[in-house]
Parts: C-alpha cells; structure tokens; sequence
C-alpha cells in the first residue's frame, strides 16, 4: 500500500480536473512521497535530534476530564492514516462490487499471485530472524515485508515498465487490491495488544448506526463526521489499531454504480435551475447531482486528493527519517532484522508474485493475459519488492526497541531502493526480450475462439476479418458501410469477428457492455447492427432505444450494466488491444495479421482474398 | 381377406422445414412412397446436405428444393413460381414444419426471441397457408385430395410454465387450424393440425436461456421421445384417407409424458410438473 489510487485502468470514466485530478494521478502521489521521504531523512540526519524531539511531542486533546493524549508521530499515524485506511478500504470495496474484482473467475490468477505473495515474504522473514538469532520479538515484525506501496509501484511502472504490456499493469493493479486487503487484514488481526471488547462493541454500534442513518437517508455530513470520530475512539481504546476505524466505516459505505433514474432525476433538476437560476434550485439540483452517484466514489473524490497529496507525505516525513551515520549502518548490517527485511520484501515478492501465477496457471485457475509472459511477471514482482508506506506502519506497531525499529527502517529503505534497481534491471530485460521476439507484422495475441468470440459467418470460412472497433466514434458510420459491403460482396466465404477497443467516452464503455448483455440475449448482430446505424450519435439513451429495436429485455439490460456483469469482458478485449498497441478504433486484422492499408472497400477485399489463398482455414476448436 | 383399398394417388408436396425434425421426416416418407416434394428451410447448408441425401435415393425429378425463410413473403412467393416450374405437377400437399422454440422465464424473456418464434412459428405459417392456398383450392376444385397440414405442438393445448410465448403462439396456430378447417373446409381443402409433445428433433437448442435449455434437455432425458418419423407416419395417414374425411387433430405424445405434465387443460399438477411438451 501507499497509494489510494483507483485500480481500475481501462474504465475510462472522465474524473474531476483539477486538484481531484492530481490527487488521483499515481505519478503526483509519488513524487510527493519520494520528497517528503527525501525531506525526513535529511531533517533526521541534521545534526542535534530535533527530528525525533519534533515527532515525540505530547499532544493532548482534552474535554471535561478525559483526555487524548498521543506524541505527534501517533497522531499521524493512529489518526490521520486512519483516512488512508478509509480511502484504501473505500476502493477495494468498490473493485470487489463493481470493479475488476467482480468477476473473480477472470482475476484468479492475480489473486492466487497476491495471497502467495503475502505469505512468501512473511514466511522468509520469520525463517531469516529465526536463524540469524534476533532477538524474538523481532519475529512479530513479520507484518513488514508483506505489503507493497501501492504510489511508489504505479509511479516507477509509468517509468521503468513504459515497455511493458498494458495487460501487467492490470494485473498488478488487480494484485495490488487484494495486497492491501491482506495487509489491512493483517494489521487488524495480527497487531492487536490486549481486546478490550466493552470499546469494541460501542465502535460496532456507532459503526451499525453509520449503516443505519445512511438506510435513512439522512444526509447530514457532521452527523457522520461525529459517529466517525466515536468509532475512531472506541476502536483507539479497545486495543486495536485505531486505523481499524477507518476501515470499518469505509466498508460500511455502500457503493453501485448510478441508478438510471437518479441521473435523470439530476439531469431534470439542474435543467429546472436554468430556467429559474434561484438558491434553493440549485442547492436541489447540487443535492440531486451529487446522490447520483454512489456514497462509497463521492467519498473516495473528496477524500483521495487529501491522502495521497498530505496525508502519506506527512505520514512518511514522520516515519521514515532514520539516522543514517556509520554506527546505525553497521548495526543494522550486523542484525537480522535489517537483512529479513530486504530479503522477504526484494525476494519474498518476486518468489511469492512469480510462484503464485506459476501455480495458479498450472492448477489451471486461470490464465494470463494473451501477451504476457513469465519474464513480466517476474518484472512484475521484482517492482512490487518496494514496500514503503505500510512497511514502515507495520514497522511502528510492531517494534517497540527503537534500535530494532531503527533497523527495520533502514531495511525498509534499503530494500525499496534494492527493489527499485532491481526491477529496472528486469523491465529492462524483459523489454529486450519482447524487441526480440516481435514478428515483424503485428499478429493478434489472442486467436479467435467461436466459443468467446462474436462471429458473423461461419466459424470456418476461408476469409476472417477481425475487427477492434467501437460503437461510439465519429467515424463509426464508415467503418460499419465497409464492412457491410465486404460481407455482401464475398458472402459466406468471409467471417467477421467483433471486439472492442471502445474510446475514452464512457457511452462507449456502456454500449460496449450493452453488446455483450445482447451477446449474453442471444441477440449480438442486431444489437451491433443498431447501434452501428446511429454510429457517431450515440447516447445513453440511445442505447436503450437500439436495444430495444434489437428486441433485448432492457431490464435485464439496466441490471447488467448497474451491476457491470460484462466490464471484464469489454475490458479483456481492450487489454489485448492495449497490449498490441492498437491506435484509435478502428483496426482490421485480416487472418490474424494486422492491416496497415486505409479503410477502403477494394484494398480490404484485396488483402483478404490474398491471404485466403494462402491459407485454407482449419475448422475452429472449440 | 383382399385388401380393396384403391390406389393411392401420386401427391406432390411442399414441406417447409424440411432440413430437419419432424418437415425432413415427413419429406422422407412422402419421397419413400414416391411422392415429389418441394424442400424449403431457411438453413441453407443443412438443406443441401439434406437435398443431395434426398436425391440420392429417389432422383432428382421429385427432389426439389429452395432456401426460403418462411417470414419472408416474397421468397415464399418465387418458391411457389420455383416449385411449380421444376415440380411440374400441382401442389396438393403442404406441410407447414418451420419453427423454433425459446423458454425462459416471462420476466426475463428476450423481446426479440419472442418476435423471432412468432415470425417463424406463425407468421411464416400463415405466409406459406395462403401462399400455396390457390394451389390446393385447385387441386380440391379438381376432385383430388388437398392437404393442408399445420405442425404446432401440445404445448397450445396445455399450460407449459416457463415456455409462456411459445404455448401462446401454438395456442394460435391451434385457433388457426381450427378456423381454417371452417373456412377451407367447404371448398374441399382439409386442415389438419399435428400436435406433437416431446419429439426427438433439434428444436429448442438454440434457445438462449441456458436454464430453460437445461430443463428442456432434462425433460427429454425424462420421457423418451417421440420419433419424428411416427409424426410423420400420422400426417402420413392423415392425407391418405378418402377426400371426404378429415383427420382434423393428431396428438402425437410419448407414453410417459402425461406422468410429468397434465396434457389435459386444468388436470391436477402432478407432483414433479417442472417440464413442458413437446
């Protein structure tokens, strides 16, 4: 962990400008980081220890009696991350309901890689502590080589992985979710002192009454704010980590994608503003607007640009300044502790990441995404070796003798920085392996399957035409036209094969999955034909109307796209397209090699019947 | 005893449907007794692997075929101007076999499989019914026997859960056949309706609810189904009988379907009543 950033890549769903932009942009999270961290190891290292002399000041916040009293450096971490862990918590639920996540058969792979990527690196740390002979609670620090820093990976990927598929990148994201699921987990369970259950249960009545106000709808954000700041205190005095809070109630809140009706109900207020631009017109429209869309992604807008901007900068300026003088570093060099920690995070990664996809593929669990090979999938785990943030959390629960703590600090640093040299030197490798490897003329990665693909035409025609398009382009009139007269004019003896590459505008998106609802009908073509015919000018509604024309159930259509049943596959699809680098729809792959001529009836037809000589088509598989 | 029945004369048939199920049967047992039939279907590549099989055995003079989506009233219409050249003879038997079956539950019905089931089922019956219609009112007016034979199903009959459109629109074909039989009656064209229950064909798999498809298979493994080759035996039968007899309806079940489904409007349910006919 370390970063609150959505996971979800390819969703294409247009974000706020501005600030709420920035706060969600991976490489601005992490070069805060990196200077805030830079920044508490110079102010560390400054001579007199006016670092910890700062970060071990008492602060108290006392009402009538009863007081709170925690140094600075806890109250960064036992308070304020306890909104890293909401937002955290906010979107692993969102990408377990609605997200990547959803479809758990297509993510099994990463989640098989992420679990064995727990366990690995905890299990190297106990076996290296145990034999190096430290002393035995440094074996309760197990928790710090468990989890990556979520900021740090997607920033060095964007610099380092610029080579590598677009299909690694969603599998790290993927694994990442379920990594910090693990490791809140593990923080929940793992580093609880003494339960106090009287606290605990109040934290579970507020939190229920949190559930309960939101059933009833009252939209009051102090009332939330003051039941929040009871859990955090109930959890704060039952024993568990405070942060545990946080998790609580991000879990509470719930999350779906906007209803239909709310939206229209929005679109209806904001409209009855502008003909009468009045206060309470638009505070209506505002309130409508905003409950259009989910509790859980309203939260996480407001909530995400603040964590990843200030509250992890300040959480690493607090936490990650070590005294870094000849006498710390040969201590550390001489202990355990220090070396456990490099090894579990650097090779306890790798092993876990690469062992896990390893044995996940060969227990048939899944499969990896056409494109990707072992040699990224180790890249993959060598960059996930950089744990930060949460190492260095876990490194403060666990650790009470600050010689220790000192040690696992510098571990952490250390293997972060060896992690970062390390995958560089693999991405770099891997990338030489792909040069290599690469046909001269683009192939597609994934070959048509009858069983998984929309074919037009006989499965075993001589002539296949495979197209990446989308529904909602300018030019998506054309294309259609093109492939409508090449289908006339060579009837049986061509297939075509739809997949999509939708573009960035989210009624792409919808009319992509819609045409997989009508797949799942029985009704494709004419969905495709429908859509097709208003190419360039669609609209959500739009939608529903062609689907209607195409005779689907819009019911089951509405369902289908509330509960996104079909974003995996739209999303696999536009993997692959983002793994062959495909441009803008749209593409043509004539017998399974890509066509660079222009749109154009004739040279199409050409190109096709040239390779339909050449090679007679086997029936398909199934 | 001698046998005096008098010699059956030579028909000349269009079956639709006949790339399958119970229209391919049919054609096959009027084609065995040397009849001509006229082959349409709308699957052009199961039509003419059928029609080179067809030909093989009874030659290629009263083998005839033409891909024809019944739907479509104009292909309806160049196939009857098609047969008549390449058959010669007039028509006077039409067996009208097209038809698909869906299920689902109603709530999660797919609007354009409905449409697709009606256009096929009845529709396209219709379209073929009063296409060939001048042809039998011909063949009547001449004195010789004239078939109209409507393939629907028990379902029409009986209530069938989760099969809500398709027993409608066999209800319509049986109301269809029930007038017609008024209207044609008189002029010397006999209706018959055939109404099959579960019959070993490929109908219903290419339905898209998996669970209706799933239950539509457990019931055939329940109740061994009828060939189509019986059903065609009773059309068969039917269009044999002297001109002035109809044969009006012919129910064509499995023994043990009435122990799964009351075929019976209004009989008790029994107690596993989860499957429909045909």
């Amino acid at each position: 962990m370390g970063c609150a950033v959505t996971a979800a890549p390819f969703r294409g769903r247009p974000f706020g400008a501005g600030l709420g932009r920035m706060g969600t942009s991976s490489t601005a999270a992490a070069a805060f980081l990196l200077a805030a961290t830079l920044l508490s190891l110079v102010w560390a290292n400054l001579p007199g220890s006016s670092y910890e002399a700062f970060w071990h000041t008492p602060a108290e916040v006392a009402v009538g009696g009863r007081a709170i009293a925690l140094d600075l450096r806890h109250w960064v971490n036992d308070a304020a991350m306890a909104f890293f862990f909401f937002v955290v918590s906010l979107e692993a639920k969102r990408e377990f309901a609605v997200g990547e996540l959803r479809d758990r058969r297509r993510a099994r792979v990463p989640i098989a890689a992420a679990v064995t990527g727990l366990v690995v690196p905890a299990a190297l740390y106990v076996g290296v502590v145990t034999w190096g002979g430290a002393p035995p609670e440094a074996a309760a620090a197990w928790g710090v080589v468990i989890s990556t820093d979520t900021a740090f990976l997607l920033g060095l990927l964007a610099v380092v992985g610029r080579g590598a598929p677009a299909a690694l990148r969603l599998f790290l994201l993927t694994l990442a979710v379920v990594d910090d699921v693990g490791a809140l987990a593990v923080v929940a369970l793992a580093y609880t002192d003494e339960l106090r259950p009287a606290p605990l249960a109040v934290a579970a009545l507020a939190t229920a009454a949190i559930v309960v106000l939101r059933r009833v709808r009252v939209w009051r954000g102090l009332v939330y704010f003051l039941l929040a700041f009871v859990v955090w205190f109930a959890v704060l005095e039952s024993g568990v980590h405070a942060t545990i809070a946080g998790v609580a109630i991000g879990l509470a809140m719930p999350v779906y994608p906007p209803h239909r009706e709310k939206v229209e109900q929005a679109t209806d207020a904001a409209l009855l503003f502008s003909r009468a631009p009045n206060p309470r017109r638009g505070r209506e429209a505002a309130l409508r607007i905003a409950r259009a869309v989910s509790v859980n992604e309203r939260l996480h807008a407001l909530y995400a640009p603040y964590v990843n901007l200030l509250v992890v900068p300040v959480f690493a300026l607090a936490n990650a300044g070590v005294v870094i003088d000849a006498a710390t570093l040969r201590s550390a060099a001489a202990s355990p502790v220090t070396w456990a920690v490099v090894v579990g995070l650097v090779g306890g990664k790798l092993l876990g990441v690469a062992l896990g996809t390893a044995g996940a593929v060969a227990l048939r669990l899944g499969r990896l995404s056409p494109g990707l090979h072992a040699r990224h999938i180790v890249a993959g785990g060598a960059i996930s070796g950089i744990g930060f943030t949460i190492s260095l959390f876990i490194a403060d629960l666990a650790l009470e003798d600050p010689a220790l703590q000192s040690d696992a600090r510098i571990g952490v640093l250390a293997a972060s920085l060896l992690a970062a040299a390390l995958s560089a030197v693999v991405f770099a490798s891997a990338a030489r392996t792909d040069r290599y490897r690469a046909s001269p003329t683009q192939a597609l990665v994934r070959p048509v399957d009858p069983g998984r693909d929309h074919v037009r035409g006989e499965a075993d025609a001589p002539m296949q035409l495979v197209v990446y398009a989308s529904f909602a382009f300018r030019d998506a009139g054309r294309v259609v036209e093109t492939v409508d007269e090449l289908r006339n004019q060579l009837g049986e003896r061509m297939a075509l094969v739809f997949r999509h590459l939708p573009t960035d505008d989210p009624v792409a998106h919808e009319a992509a999955q819609a045409s997989e609802e009508a797949a799942a009908q029985g009704r494709f073509w004419p969905m495709h034909d429908a859509l097709a015919a208003r190419a360039g000018r669609l609209t959500s509604r739009e939608v529903r109307r062609c689907a209607a024309e195409a005779g689907l159930n819009l019911d089951r259509l509405d369902d289908a796209l509330r509960h996104g049943t079909h974003v995996a596959r739209v999303t696999e699809d536009a993997v692959d397209a983002a793994t062959m680098r495909l441009p803008r729809p749209p593409c043509f792959f004539v017998d399974g090699l890509r066509y660079d001529g222009l749109l154009d009836i004739d040279e199409l037809r050409t190109a096709l019947l040239a390779r339909a000589t050449d090679h007679p088509r086997t029936p398909a598989r199934t | 005893m001698e046998s005096t029945v008098p010699a059956r004369p030579r028909r000349t048939a269009v079956v639709t449907g006949a790339a399958g199920g119970i229209g391919l049967e049919c054609a096959r047992l009027l084609l065995a007794r040397g009849d001509a039939v006229a082959l349409l279907d709308r699957d052009r590549r199961a039509l003419r692997a059928v029609t080179e099989e067809l030909r093989r055995e009874a030659g290629d003079e009263r083998v005839v075929s033409a891909e024809v989506d019944v739907a479509d009233g104009f292909a309806l219409r160049e196939a009857r101007d098609d047969v008549a050249t390449r058959l010669g003879t007039p028509v006077d038997v039409v067996v009208a076999g097209a038809g698909t079956m869906a299920g689902g539950s109603f709530a999660d019905g797919v609007p354009g499989e409905w449409a697709d089931m009606i256009e096929a089922n009845l529709t396209g019956m219709l379209g073929t019914a009063q296409t060939f219609l001048r042809d039998l009112l011909a063949a009547a007016d001449a004195g010789g026997p004239s078939d109209l034979v409507l393939v629907g199903a028990i379902a029409g009959s009986i209530g069938f859960p989760r099969f809500a459109v398709y027993s409608a629109v066999e209800a319509a074909v049986g109301q269809l056949a029930r007038t017609l039989r008024l209207e044609l009656g008189e002029r010397g064209v006999r209706v018959h309706q055939v109404q099959p229950g579960v019959t070993g064909t490929r109908l219903g798999a290419t339905m898209s609810d998996r669970a209706a498809r799933r239950e539509w298979s457990a019931l055939r493994s329940a109740v061994p189904p009828a060939d189509a080759a019986v059903v065609a035996r009773t059309v068969a039968f039917g269009i044999d009988q002297p001109p002035h007899v109809t044969i009006a309806d012919l129910v064509v079940l499995p023994t043990r379907q009435d122990a799964l489904l009351p075929t019976v409007q209004g009989a008790p349910a029994p107690s596993r009543s989860r499957w429909g006919a045909r």
